[in-house]
């Protein structure tokens, strides 16, 4: 039972679409994360001026959870790893052997926008490699009419040279300047999935429940045994059209030609991903990710009014099977590239606006809220639990490294004479430096994960670079203030002013290799 | 990682941090547990240092060595009460005095350590010259330049300040008239009436420092002898350096509490001193010599 709500009707891109009430409840669904974290910054500085003994007190606490939040956190890597070591060890293809499969396709979504030929030759040669069979490949190249003419004639030469190694491969081109649509990859997917349904499925006369859609991007390079684990993972699930599967990216393709803050920024991502893949209540999709057709169609696609169609597409189902729905941790890794530009000034620029779009998925916060406050047919208390993981989740992106990196020194500055004369003072740094020191120790664990992870070192001075990948995470207390927590509060405050922001398509590059 | 598993965790580290945070606070205030098993409350002194390897000793017994990691010293665990503090260092005068340590208090105190044999290098005039026609008797000597710089910075070293771009925003700073009896460096102000060197905090209370520890004018210097001039010890704001009408030079703290103030003669005697930076200059007769002072 459904009761009166009515999905579909709901599916905002942002508060502006709405008006009258639910216009000022969508908007303060998007005001309420950003003005939590500013609330939390400059709170932290009036105390630290009007009552420090409170403040250092609340920053030593704080300190102290954040070290043993880390711990759990490191449990869950640690737990993860081992899993994914033996997800990659596995031979899928034999495991398969139980079930009835061969009449499962692979609708594979290719969006692509100004990418060059060698990138998206690179993707297509290793689905030729992947173990399962290519005539249950539906290649879907998905170009943007306002890229203009040279990569579309890029994606026919493409199709020319591999199109008939595939079952099928359809070459879309996503229209400019659709009414009611933002530009970007979920508009573009969108259209060309349904494309691809007239094209391919109807007339094929393919039922929707045999084809499975992985949504990539065109730098996204499957590991043999993929689509295989794919497969079983589909097959073997209770509720099959009830869920959505979560590969672990890992940011391979060009990890050697990166600079070292691009590495550990890319890497912090693939832990975070690898922790929420033993945390499957708190999972959405995210970058590259599989769901079943039939769900997709009877969801309406990726929604095209909005930015993070990747993590929304999750709650779309979530809200439209009633919280019915979840995503199924493949802890089988997808590789993408690591951000990278020609100069290294243009690299760290990329990084910032990469982590502002990602950070800018707290669009679907007020969705998610919104959404809830219409749907009475999910409980209260699921409904509670998933607001409390939300606004952790962007309030901890936001505020956790500016609180430990920055805050802990402001009870001492603004504190005034009274409070610098107090043992307590006095100790604030001691103690916040030496909680630090012990929090970094995890870092050897993430170093260790990152260098299993990355593909074989080149031989030539190999001991020097691994020394040199493992050192590199010195940077983290740097990399997860600026590449992290200040990209995340420019979303949140953009979201709350609501100057909303458009899709920022990250541009490939791939260097000579090392 | 299954559910329970995860709730073992939770509980396990929430425990943990249940027993960790009333430790480390009680221990940030200033609470130890005493030989007895008895909580008792402690102090500090906080000893704001830049020399490297210089041992702090309190009531004899040594605490704490600074190094390349930890220059300021801070010793914790000190029941209140009165201590003799020391601050050493290999080929440097000792430093040392009376300090009341009060529970959940820290006293900072400014050690001024001065070598005991200074490096003094002479600036001459002339910079060595290399005859290299012996026939010529007569030859131009070179004047260095390092030499005409200092003695230019004597000759303005007695004008009154006057910048382009002025250091303070106040108007009561504007005021200061500084010159040969007025000394300022960063807030601290010094000021010579009669033979009597005062100190004034010109910037926000908030911020006043503990060795002034008054936002009223203070007197921190009455000498026997004749002062003839003073300035700041380089490239510090809590001790000063005066001359005597004897030509004795002398660096003093700046530091008057718990009754005590060190002040340790460096140089026998001397024309004219300047302090520029890290560096101390000064005439004897017509020569011109000076002592870095840099760490």
């Amino acid at each position: 039972m459904s009761g009166d709500y009515i999905y579909e009707k709901w599916r905002i891109g942002k508060g502006s679409e709405l008006s009258g009430l639910d216009y000022i409840r969508y908007r303060f669904w998007e005001i309420l994360p950003g003005a939590f974290s500013w609330g939390t910054i400059i709170g932290a500085f009036i105390a630290s001026w009007l009552v420090p003994v409170y403040a250092a007190i609340f920053i030593i606490a704080f300190d102290v959870f954040w070290l043993l939040k880390t711990a759990y956190l490191s449990l869950h890597l640690k737990e993860n790893w081992k899993r994914i070591k033996e997800h990659m060890n596995t031979n899928w293809v034999d495991k398969l052997v139980h079930f009835k499969y061969e009449h499962i396709y692979h609708m594979i979504m290719l969006p692509f926008y100004k990418e060059g030929e060698d990138i998206i030759e690179k993707t297509l040669v290793s689905l030729l490699e992947s173990k399962y069979n290519h005539k249950k490949f539906i290649i879907v190249l998905a170009g943007e009419e306002r890229a203009g003419k040279e990569p579309l004639e890029i994606a026919r030469k493409m199709k020319k040279k591999y199109g008939k190694k595939f079952g099928h491969f359809v070459l879309t081109v996503h229209p400019d300047g659709i009414e009611g649509e933002l530009a970007g990859k979920g508009s573009n997917i969108a259209y060309a999935a349904n494309q691809a349904r007239i094209e391919v499925l109807d007339k094929k006369k393919i039922p929707y429940e045999d084809v499975l859609v992985s949504a990539f991007d065109i730098d996204t390079i499957v590991y043999d045994q993929y689509f295989p684990c794919l497969t079983w993972m589909y097959l073997a699930s209770e509720k099959p059209d009830r869920t959505s599967f979560q590969p672990v990216p890992v940011f391979n393709n060009n990890i050697f030609e990166a600079p070292a803050v691009s590495r550990v920024v890319a890497y912090s991502g693939t832990f975070w991903q690898m922790v929420q893949q033993e945390r499957q209540k708190r999972l959405a999709t995210f970058s590259s990710h599989s769901v079943p057709f039939s769900t997709l169609y009877e969801v309406g696609y990726w929604q095209s009014n909005m930015m993070s169609e990747d993590s929304r597409i999750f709650w779309n189902c979530y809200m439209k099977y009633n919280g019915d729905y979840l995503v199924t941790p493949m802890s089988y890794p997808v590789s993408m590239d690591a951000n990278l530009a020609p100069s290294f000034r243009q690299t760290m620029k990329n990084i910032y606006k990469q982590q502002q779009r990602w950070s800018y998925g707290v669009e679907n916060f007020a969705y998610i809220m919104f959404n809830f406050s219409k749907n009475k047919n999910i409980s209260r208390w699921e409904k509670f639990k998933i607001f409390l993981v939300n606004l952790d989740g962007y309030w901890s992106l936001a505020t956790n490294p500016i609180i430990i990196f920055v805050l802990g020194w402001m009870p001492v500055l603004l504190g005034g004479r009274e409070f610098n004369t107090t043992m307590l003072s006095y100790n604030l740094p001691y103690i916040t430096r030496d909680i630090m020191m012990i929090t970094m120790t995890n870092l050897i664990l993430s170093s260790m994960v990152a260098v299993s992870l990355m593909p074989v070192i080149p031989e030539e001075g190999a001991k020097t670079k691994k020394l040199y990948h493992k050192l590199q995470w010195l940077l983290v207390p740097f990399t997860i203030t600026i590449f992290g927590a200040i990209p995340a509060i420019d979303a949140q405050t953009r979201l709350m002013f609501g100057k909303y922001m458009g899709f920022w398509v990250t541009p490939k590059h791939r260097g000579t290799s090392e | 990682m299954t559910v329970r598993k995860q709730w073992m965790y939770i509980i396990g580290l929430f425990m943990v941090f249940l027993i960790v945070i009333p430790v480390i606070l009680l221990y940030s205030f200033g609470y130890r547990v005493s030989s007895d098993f008895k909580l008792v409350k402690t102090g500090g002194i906080y000893f704001a240092n830049q020399e490297l390897d210089a041992s702090v000793y309190l009531n004899g017994k040594m605490k704490k060595t600074s190094g390349i990691f930890e220059r300021n010293l801070l010793v914790q665990n000190i029941k209140p009460g009165n201590y003799h503090v020391k601050m050493t260092k290999e080929g440097y005068r000792t430093w040392q005095k009376w300090i009341q340590v009060q529970e959940q208090k820290v006293e900072a105190c400014f050690p001024l350590l001065i070598p005991e044999e200074l490096n003094v290098e002479e600036i001459k005039k002339y910079l060595p010259s290399e005859v290299k026609d012996t026939k010529k008797k007569k030859h131009k000597r070179e004047l260095n330049d390092e030499y005409t710089d200092v003695a230019e910075l004597f000759k303005i070293a007695d004008k009154p300040v006057k910048r382009f771009f002025p250091q303070w925003n106040s108007r009561e700073i504007t005021k200061l008239k500084l010159g040969v009896n007025r000394k300022l460096r960063g807030k601290v102000l010094l000021t010579k009436e009669r033979n009597n060197l005062y100190v004034i905090w010109t910037g926000k209370q908030e911020q006043l420092p503990f060795f002034i520890n008054t936002m009223k004018k203070k007197r921190i210097y009455s000498p026997g002898k004749t002062i003839t001039a003073f300035d700041f010890f380089p490239a510090r704001d809590d001790s000063f350096i005066v001359r005597f009408s004897d030509g004795s030079l002398y660096a003093v703290e700046i530091d008057t509490r718990f009754g005590e103030q060190n002040s340790y003669r460096i140089l026998k005697y001397c024309d004219r001193f300047l302090v520029d930076g890290d560096i101390l200059y000064y005439y004897r007769g017509s020569r011109l010599f000076k002592i870095n002072f840099e760490i």
